[in-house]
């Protein structure tokens, strides 16, 4: 990838959002004027070209799928995979058990659990359903920084962590700039270095992002000053 | 849940009937109970086809690239090899392409791959992905702008084949 200046990105990020068109003149202009750009232009017009084509063919499969006739098996696909589902998602990904194998592992896992609470006796949370996974908006809370003489070195935020997700913090300028991402976190804080509370402005926005492989699952977002 | 099924077929008929039977049904499984976990996800913007398409390509491509290392393996040939081999054999040419995408951009990750999956395989607005991931639109065009990128470098470089 060629290093662009920050106003040739911002320049090809209009282009390839469709925001300004590749023949607008200055457009034109950067790329006589910088090659660089031009070649960054042309490989990003390709590569949207490409993603078009490969989701027309997806257009097709899919119309081709509506139009297949039934494939053997088909209907007892959603009964396996609900029994499935309920056995549990430890075995989801591997191989089919046999019938056996499985009566067997429910058995098993029941007396352990069986054996567990009897041990456990009246700790609740040993006791206690699992809790759900918190999808849900309200599972998110920025907690700090908030309001006005904010502290911009810690982020705190409330929120359990489903199997399989993690958190990540976005800090934002007031006009939408992203500033500063987390890496995935996997505690309900981030924490920023010296110079990095330095380098803020300060007047902040600041998300909280749940996620998990398909995408963004909750949200919260909050302003600070300091 | 048919549909998963009759897509499968329809992508193995275009990647050259690489999965037998047996394998499909196990990639039809794992679809399905992936779309079903996700079903709360499935808000209506797009068509139930449409978004059932994402689970079925992801878990074909999958399995797929996992068949691809173990005949690799078998030959003693490195990976890319038969993978560069899928993409230039102009029975499968465009499956390779789309697999070599659906690679790259399964490497990509969120938020970056989700917004140009559902810009382009379900031909959201910005808008439209903006409002469901509970962003601005300029940060949207940012993540999208950064994932074509990273998308472009990475297809360039062959780094999805490792």
């Amino acid at each position: 990838m060629t290093p662009l200046s920050p106003e040739q990105e911002r320049l090809l990020e209009q282009v390839v959002a469709g925001d300004v068109a590749p023949d607008a003149p200055h457009v034109r202009n950067e790329c006589d004027r910088s090659p660089a750009f031009a070649r960054e232009l042309d490989a990003a017009i390709a590569l949207i070209r490409r993603l078009e084509s490969v989701a027309n063919d997806a257009r097709e499969d899919i119309e081709d799928a509506r139009q297949e006739s039934s494939v053997p098996g088909e209907d007892a696909i959603a009964d396996t995979v609900r029994e499935r589902l309920r056995k549990g998602r430890a075995g989801a990904s591997t191989a089919r058990r046999s019938v056996l194998q499985s009566t067997v592992a429910i058995l098993a896992l029941a007396a352990v659990l069986g054996l567990a609470i009897v041990f456990i006796g009246n700790d609740e949370s040993a006791t206690s359903p699992p809790a759900p996974p918190h999808y849900l908006g309200d599972a998110l809370q920025c907690v700090a920084p908030r309001g006005n003489d904010a502290d911009f070195r810690v982020f705190r935020f409330n929120g359990i962590l489903p199997k399989g997700a993690w958190f990540e913090v976005v800090i934002l300028a007031q006009d939408g700039t992203e500033l500063i991402r987390s890496h995935r976190l996997d505690v309900n804080e981030f924490l920023l270095s010296d110079e990095q509370v330095r380098a803020l402005p300060d007047e902040i926005e600041w998300q909280v992002l749940l996620r998990d492989i398909g995408g963004v699952r909750s949200s919260a977002d909050a302003v600070a000053a300091r | 849940m048919k549909f998963l099924s009759r897509l499968l077929v329809v992508l193995n008929r275009r990647h050259g009937g690489m999965m037998t039977p047996d394998e499909l049904e196990e990639i039809a499984q794992d679809s399905v109970a992936a779309a079903l976990e996700k079903l709360g996800s499935f808000d209506g913007s797009s068509t139930i086809e449409t978004w059932l398409y994402g689970y079925g390509s992801f878990h074909y491509a999958n399995a797929y690239r996992k068949k691809l290392r173990r005949s690799a393996k078998a030959s003693r040939r490195p990976f890319e090899e038969d993978v560069a081999g899928i993409a230039d054999a102009p029975v499968v040419d465009r499956s390779g392409d789309r697999l070599a995408l659906e690679i790259a951009l399964e490497k990509l990750g969120p938020p970056e791959s989700e917004i140009i999956r559902q810009r382009y395989f379900q031909d959201q607005s910005f808008e439209a992905i903006a409002q469901r991931l509970g962003q601005k639109v300029a940060t949207v065009k940012t993540w999208f702008y950064r994932g074509l990128r990273e998308l472009g470098t990475s297809l360039n470089s062959g780094e999805h084949h490792a």
